[in-house]
């Protein structure tokens, strides 16, 4: 297998975490309109979730079942608590209530699980590596999540495309007053869709741990590369956040071994160019 | 005439120290304790670093009876939350709205950097217990600021040392894209390049990115016998366990500089296996400063004790050195700097010592992570001096 | 007036910031009644219909529908208690297909009924039978036109209120929509609508509002608003 192909798997790999990242991130920013900085808070308590919930159910799978329905309630709480109060203001008073919900969660993140990196085990029948070239083996779990990544888009693009749920998450992410006035109480479809997002990124946290591990920070910076790609996606848009996704994905691959000087700023580029050509992002609506 | 002028200046001289009484109140008049201001990360990626440097400061105070030199020691906290933008901010912070009579800090090079501008300026006494940024102990060098960790090209050095040892020939460096990232490759290639080794190429990945899977598909098509590696926290730990998963810890040996492994050598588990690094400390050293410090710092704070910890004991030694010497009185400066700068004592380290630009002089040790473990293999070089280029006092 | 009236408005007020847009309006409406609402630009008709809808905060007053106090409910309330809306610019959900739009408001009315069904509606508009595969977006003017009623209708509303449904649109195509307007009236549903032409009105409704500034000027019957042609024509600027 050439450098090219592995080149190619990693971005892929990349592409799709990154992608139940964003996903939620973009559901919340298109369809409740708030700029929610706190978004990777729910990946890193996702990454700690997977620390504590593995060593109580000794695997990582089962922690992820316990896991998600906790960060949905987790998600509504916090929707009610705070994020509820910021559907009607403008978005430097989201930012600030957001940004100070970011400073909670890490200070409760210290003191609960502390200041040292944190490694969680990979389930024995997945951790074993098989060889891609002779030098060069890939973890079998990084393959089982890419396939879990892939499964988990094709159940969000089915559940968004074909049932009532979906529907309605389409309608209001273009008009959320019709929505209403069409008898349908927004309050809990934006309860649900941001405990969603809260679902999605913990998720994404979870699913990541074993080979991410868990250290303080690791939210910010999920939240960064998620923006960039709700802004390449355009906000809102599920198809654009996979399609952002992969091409971030890509582009960090590539640009880290055929341009390793501007791989830092090659996605920002990227982010640029798309603006420049479809200033709403990929699949945007203006 | 004579007269006159005479008492005239004696009124002024009064006049105007009776008005500066209460801004700058000599510390030794104040029967209260030497204010040390830490500016440290107690937030973030470096959190943890910060917390095991106060740890030990804190406890090395608290054995001496919470004195040093016979004046109490008060600690005032300020998170830098390891960011260069605020660094000013949160250095005036403790310098001018706390009036600290000792600057202790930090883990950052880049909030170094900046604290070090302010601390030439005023001439406080001022600890480095970690940030290796070279500047700050060479072109930077102040007769007030003393660095008890290690200058980042020194760790390279050493460990470069040791790897044309162990007969690695062609290597591949790794690390972020930035400055001490740079510094420790530096090094890594000043001893390696001159002991006939060869470097295939440079690898560096923007800061704190920790997608790795392209570099090491790229490491394994350059197939050089080993890789030396710069990282640290959470980072460090996802390298080498994504190194592992690629299988290629089998063909290409990973050294590092030592920070790779510390802090998480039980996170690492087998992914760490084998993994060789060089650092002026390891916990199996067998001397009996660092036996009675890790059972010390163990009891006190309920977990073992590492460099970091190491660095922020060796700093208040230090301190006691400088204040001893003046019996207390933070503002006899030119006799406590000088004494400071002649420091040696033991460390859990082994025999500290510092150069002439304030850098120590130290022991690098060869470690191997095994069994979540750094094992001891040697001393990887010998009471090793860093560069001292373009300081002025060296 | 009739005693026991499906919609019925006292004195409200609403505001957009400290702008005053409705002034103390009385509104109502009977049972299976038309009622055209009338006045120039900016006089404050969508205002109105969006603040018995709930997506204005009414002020001042109360409005009660079929029996029960629905000021200050949430909008969605207020459509479950049997208010169908179609909004000045009609408010498609352009990324849903158009059975989609149509399957997404379907619910039985506050009666129980489920008249309208999404047979009921492809045959009242042929064309969209014809579009239930095309996205919201896709569709021209006169068709999204339809789609925003057929979807209104979907939730077997008592009362529709419709906003400049005409408006834009080429003289044949508000034809169709007025004729169908009718035929949703003669099948016992009330209705409130906001156009311009008044020719048509006087047709499809029997009594007609007229708002001037946010306050009633005119209240009634097809009659007297033939009577009183040089008074309403002056207040509707024609
Ligand atoms: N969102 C808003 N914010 C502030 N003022 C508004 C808003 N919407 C409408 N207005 C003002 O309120 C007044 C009433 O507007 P409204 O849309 O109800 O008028 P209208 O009778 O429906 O007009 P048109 O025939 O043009 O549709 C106008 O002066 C308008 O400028
Ligand atoms: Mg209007």
């Amino acid at each position: 297998m050439s450098l090219i192909l592995v080149q190619i798997l990693n971005g892929l790999q990349y592409g799709l975490l990154l992608f139940l990242a964003a996903s939620g991130l973009t559901l919340v920013f298109g369809i409740l309109g708030v700029i929610n900085l706190a978004h990777g808070s729910f990946y890193m308590i996702g990454a700690y979730m997977a620390l504590t919930l593995t060593s109580y159910t000794g695997d990582i799978f089962l922690a992820l079942a316990a896991g998600i329905p906790l960060a949905f309630l987790v998600g509504m709480a916090i929707e009610w608590l705070f994020v509820r109060h910021l559907y009607k203001r403008d978005h430097l008073q989201q930012v600030l209530l957001t940004f100070a919900l970011i400073l909670v969660f890490n200070e409760a993140q210290q003191s609960i699980w502390g200041n040292y990196p944190k490694s969680i085990p990979m389930p024995s029948y997945l951790s074993s590596s098989i060889s891609l070239t002779t030098d060069l083996g890939y973890s079998v779990y990084r393959l089982a999540l890419m396939a879990i990544c892939v499964g988990l888009a094709l159940l969000m693009m089915f559940v968004i495309q074909k049932t009532r749920v979906g529907r309605l998450i389409r309608a209001a992410e273009s008009n959320p007053e019709m929505v209403e006035a069409l008898g349908f109480d927004s309050r809990v479809l934006f309860r649900v869709v941001f405990a969603a997002g809260a679902a999605l990124a913990a998720a994404a946290g979870m699913l990541a741990a074993p080979v991410e591990s868990a250290y303080p920070g690791i939210g910010e910076r999920v939240l960064i590369i998620s923006f960039v790609v709700v802004v390449i996606g355009g906000i809102g848009s599920i198809r654009g956040a996979f399609l952002g996704s992969l091409l971030i994905g890509l582009a960090d691959a590539f640009g880290k071994v055929f341009v390793p000087k501007f791989s830092s700023v090659l996605i920002y580029a990227l982010m640029a160019l798309v603006l420049v050509l479809r200033p709403n992002g990929l699949f945007g609506r203006s | 005439m004579m007269n006159r002028r005479r008492i005239l200046t004696l009124a002024g001289a009064t006049g105007a120290s009776t008005l500066a009484m209460p801004f700058v109140r000599p510390s030794w008049a104040q029967s209260g304790a030497v204010r040390v201001g830490l500016l440290l990360p107690y937030s973030g990626t470096y959190a943890a670093l910060g917390e095991a440097i106060t740890n030990a400061m804190q406890l090395y105070v608290t054995q001496q009876g919470g004195k040093l030199g016979g004046r109490a020691i008060e600690f005032v906290k300020v998170d830098d939350e390891s960011a260069p933008p605020k660094a000013t901010e949160n250095t005036t912070k403790l310098v001018s709205g706390e009036k600290v009579d000792v600057l202790c800090g930090t883990v950052h090079s880049g909030v170094a950097m900046a604290m070090a501008k302010i601390a030439r300026e005023n001439g406080l006494p001022t600890l480095i217990p970690n940030a290796g940024a070279e500047a700050i102990t060479r072109a930077m060098c102040a007769p007030n600021i003393f660095r008890t960790s290690f200058g980042n090209s020194q760790v390279g050095d050493a460990t470069g040392m040791a790897m044309l040892k162990a007969g690695v020939k062609k290597a591949v460096t790794v690390t972020w894209k930035y400055s001490a990232g740079a510094e420790s490759v530096d090094g890594f290639k000043k001893s390696f390049l001159k002991g006939g080794g060869e470097v295939i190429k440079d690898i560096t990945l923007p800061f704190p990115d920790v997608e790795f899977q392209s570099i090491l598909a790229e490491v394994a098509s350059l197939k050089p016998d080993a890789v030396y590696s710069f990282f640290a926290g959470g980072g460090a730990l996802k390298f080498m366990k994504d190194y592992h998963a690629a299988k290629l810890n089998e063909k290409v040996a990973l050294w590092g500089a030592g920070f790779l492994t510390d802090g998480v050598e039980k996170a690492a588990g087998p992914a760490g296996d084998g993994v060789k690094t060089a650092l002026h400390y390891v916990d199996s050293l067998d001397n009996a400063e660092n036996k009675k410090f890790i059972a010390d710092y163990t009891a006190a704070f309920k977990k073992a004790p590492d460099v970091y910890a190491v660095q922020g004991w060796d700093s208040m030694q230090l301190l006691r050195v400088g204040l001893e010497a003046v019996g207390g009185d933070v503002t006899k400066r030119k006799d406590m700097f000088p004494a400071m700068a002649k420091a040696e004592f033991k460390s859990p380290r082994g025999p500290f010592k510092l150069g002439t630009s304030h850098n120590p002089i130290q022991n690098f040790y060869l470690r191997e992570l095994r069994g979540g473990e750094n094992k001891y293999l040697g001393v990887a070089a010998e009471m090793l001096a860093d560069d001292t280029t373009g300081c002025k006092m060296a | 007036m009739s005693a026991n009236p499906l919609l019925e408005a006292r004195g409200i007020d609403a505001f957009y910031g400290a702008s005053h847009v409705l002034r103390g309006v009385d509104f109502h409406v009977g049972r299976g009644e038309t009622v055209s609402l009338l006045g120039r630009n900016g006089m404050g008709k969508t205002t109105l219909l969006r603040t018995l809808m709930g997506l204005v905060p009414a002020r001042g007053g109360d409005i009660r529908f079929d029996g029960e106090d629905i000021k200050g409910r949430r909008p969605s309330a207020v459509a479950r208690a049997g208010v169908g809306f179609v909004p000045e610019g009609r408010g498609i959900f352009p990324n849903l297909s158009v059975e989609e739009n149509l399957i997404f408001a379907e619910r039985e009315g506050p009666d129980g009924r489920r008249d309208w069904t999404r047979g009921a509606i492809y045959q009242l508009f042929p064309r969209l039978l014809e579009r239930r595969a095309n996205w919201g977006n896709q569709l021209s003017g006169g068709e999204q036109q339809m789609l925003t009623i057929g979807r209104a209708l979907m939730s077997n509303p008592t009362l529709l209120m419709v906003d400049e449904a005409t408006e834009g649109l080429a003289p044949m195509v508000r034809d169709d929509i007025w004729r169908t307007l009718r035929l949703i009236a003669e099948r016992g549903v009330a209705i409130v609508v906001v156009d311009k032409n008044l020719d048509d009105l006087k047709k499809l409704c029997r009594r007609h509002v007229i708002l001037v500034k946010g306050e009633v000027v005119f209240d009634g019957p097809t009659e007297e608003l033939s009577a009183r042609d040089d008074f309403v024509r002056s207040q509707l600027g024609l």
